[in-house]
């Protein structure tokens, strides 16, 4: 296992060296950015909202989970009705408000349309990695409920089992009257709502039905585009060790005259759901999160237990201050304990969140062993049935490119963030094209 | 209250501040054209000539109608195909990047989103000009409209960590480089 997770580990640095100069600076810009963020949050959203409408988004505000509940639904009553297919992008939010249980309830035929998310919901799971959901799952226990499912001849080859979730979910996505997904970057200068993927699901998801309702958190705004040079490849590195995803798209507006397809109306809610408590708190910094999972890949406690043992959406060190957060540490305090403090989380994060030092602010307001006992238990139980956890380590790898950068060596010239290129850059551009 | 000024009012309005500190980013020395190709190449995304457009070309091809306006192998090809069911979608794009092997892509004036998404082969025509050495540039070149990078195939890894490309989008990307650098 410790080499599994030392070629993580490389994966991530890898790709942070190719990207920056010095890693370490990267993330203390985006660390200032996302404090800059959290400091006019009220500003930045106003002018969000303002370039949405303008742009032709439609906005709404959400309180918490309930409204914003209420919100989709009514939204999604407007434009099918029930039985009508609805397609989701992998969307944290709408797992932490549990909305796929509102859209059932409502008579929706709700498709979760990321391969792992898919997995989780044909099986009536719950996904065990912010990331890689089905991380807990071997490609037998797959493979059985994909032959369940009638989605093909039984193989347990995961290029075959891929190719069969394919072909189901293309359909669903042909017959979707709305599709749904989160956000991860807003940019409150222009309104483009910014979503990263590698599968395509997102894409479809915001493309093929004729409306798309996006959900995000308050603290996904980001003041212009400049800030995304830095933050994609961040996110991309310290999730996967790639240097991009496969896709990043720029939704700007619905289907404009000139465009053949795009969804006709476009809507996004805004939740808060305790994140402005959180922001007025001790544990405000934990909102400076862009969810790429890296703190759960390091960490020694997540890896032996698994994030189903946590008992919240939000698993690994992140669930540990931002389920409490959010939530009460009365509710989830217990989680905080789960941890060694060995502080390998904060030093891969990409924004450089304190969680140790936000762990034991929790640790004092909290006082129930019930979890950290579960936790303890459960490494064991885990470790027995699931030889696949062990080998963690290795299930993000292949998203990277596998050969070591040959440019590496020689990119030496260097450019800074605000200024740098400016009008000697256009005009070399202008002359070329 | 509504729930707008409710969650503005718990929000900081913030002072001006000083600009942050700006991180070095590494740049891809030489010829943007040559760096475009090598990342492409750890992408595993093969680059193709001009003259090798024809043999693409068939009844379930989908050109995209300005794509023939830009390279001459397509000009006049009329779509038989529902883009659905295209098994290759040929399709221009805005600008590269060299340092990450992306495109940008841009929907409008005869280009669709589903045609770099929906057909199990994409090919990308890349103008050897628009190459950009990276994400920085790119950024401020970032066209007005809904936009998408592209960096590569469609790909999961969700099965015991063994990436499968083509999950949902093109299962191969081919990019097609044009014109001249200068
Ligand atoms: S806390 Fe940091 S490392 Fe963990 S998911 Fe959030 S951004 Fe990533």
């Amino acid at each position: 296992m410790r080499s599994a997770s030392a070629s993580k580990v490389t994966a991530r640095e890898r790709a942070l060296k190719t990207l920056f100069c010095e890693p370490p600076q990267a993330q203390d810009t985006a660390s200032a950015i996302k404090s800059y963020v959290l400091d006019h949050l009220r500003t930045l959203l106003i002018e969000l909202e303002a370039q949405c409408l303008s742009n032709g988004i439609q906005v709404h505000w959400a309180n918490n989970a309930e409204d914003a509940n209420q919100i989709i639904v009514d939204l999604c009553k407007e434009s099918a009705k029930p039985g009508d297919v609805i397609v989701k992008a992998k969307s944290m939010a709408t797992e932490e408000i549990h909305l796929n249980h509102h859209l059932d309830e409502a008579g929706f035929e709700t498709v979760e349309t990321d391969l792992g998310e898919f997995v989780v919901q044909i099986d009536h799971d719950t996904p065990s990695h912010i990331v890689t959901p089905i991380i807990h799952k071997t490609r037998k226990e797959i493979a059985a409920s994909f032959s369940r499912e009638e989605l093909g001849p039984y193989t347990e080859e995961p290029k075959e089992l891929t190719m069969q979730a394919r072909a189901h979910l293309r359909k669903k996505f042909r017959e979707a009257k709305i599709g749904i997904s989160g956000v991860n970057f807003a940019i409150a200068s222009t309104g483009h709502l910014v979503l990263v993927e590698n599968e395509g699901n997102n894409r479809f998801c915001t493309t093929a039905p004729d409306v798309h309702i996006a959900l995000m958190g308050i603290e996904k705004v980001l003041p212009t585009p400049a800030e995304l040079p830095l933050f994609l490849p961040l996110l991309a590195a310290s999730a996967t060790g790639q240097l991009l995803t496969t896709y990043v798209h720029f939704i700007k507006s619905p289907r404009q005259e000139r465009e053949t397809d795009g969804p006709k109306a476009i809507h996004l809610v805004i939740l808060d759901n305790g994140r402005t408590n959180v922001l007025q708190g001790p544990f405000r910094e934990i909102l400076k999160c862009i969810r790429c999972g890296a703190c759960l890949n390091v960490c020694p406690i997540y890896r032996q237990a698994s994030g189903h043992a946590y008992g919240h959406v939000y698993s690994g060190p992140l669930g540990e201050v931002l389920a409490p957060a959010l939530e009460g540490v009365e509710s989830f305090g217990d989680l905080a304990k789960a941890s060694t403090l060995c502080g390998a989380c904060q030093e891969v994060c990409p924004v450089k969140i304190p969680i140790p030092e936000l762990l034991l602010e929790i640790r004092h307001r909290a006082n129930s062993p019930s979890t950290s006992e579960k936790l303890a238990w459960t490494s064991f139980a885990q470790a027995s049935q699931h030889p696949l956890v062990w080998k963690f380590g290795l299930k993000l790898l292949p998203l990277a490119p596998m050969a070591r950068h040959p440019f590496l060596t020689s990119w030496l010239k260097r450019r800074t963030l605000p200024t740098r290129v400016g009008r000697d850059f256009r005009g070399w551009w202008n002359e070329r094209s | 209250m509504n729930a707008r000024e409710t969650i503005l009012n718990s929000c900081p309005l913030g002072e001006p501040t000083d600009p942050w500190p700006a991180p070095y980013f590494v740049l891809p020395p030489g010829s943007v054209v040559e760096a475009f190709k090598t990342s492409l190449n750890l992408l595993g995304a093969r680059t193709i000539d001009e003259n090798e457009l024809a043999g693409y070309i068939g009844p379930k091809t989908w050109v995209e109608p300005n794509a023939g306006l830009e390279v001459n192998a397509l000009n006049g090809f009329q779509n038989q195909v529902d883009l659905w069911d295209a098994e290759v979608g040929i399709a221009s794009t805005v600008l590269a990047i060299a340092q990450t092997g992306s495109v940008c892509v841009k929907s409008g004036q005869g280009n669709s989103r589903l045609a770099t998404l929906a057909p199990p082969i994409n090919i990308l025509i890349v103008h050897r000009n628009k190459i950009v050495p990276s994400l920085l540039e790119a950024l401020e070149l970032l066209p007005d409209g809904n936009v998408a990078f592209i960096t590569g195939a469609s790909r999961t890894a969700d099965i015991e960590g063994v990436l499968v490309p083509g999950i949902h989008g093109p299962k191969e990307v081919l990019v097609c480089l044009v014109g001249g650098e200068h």
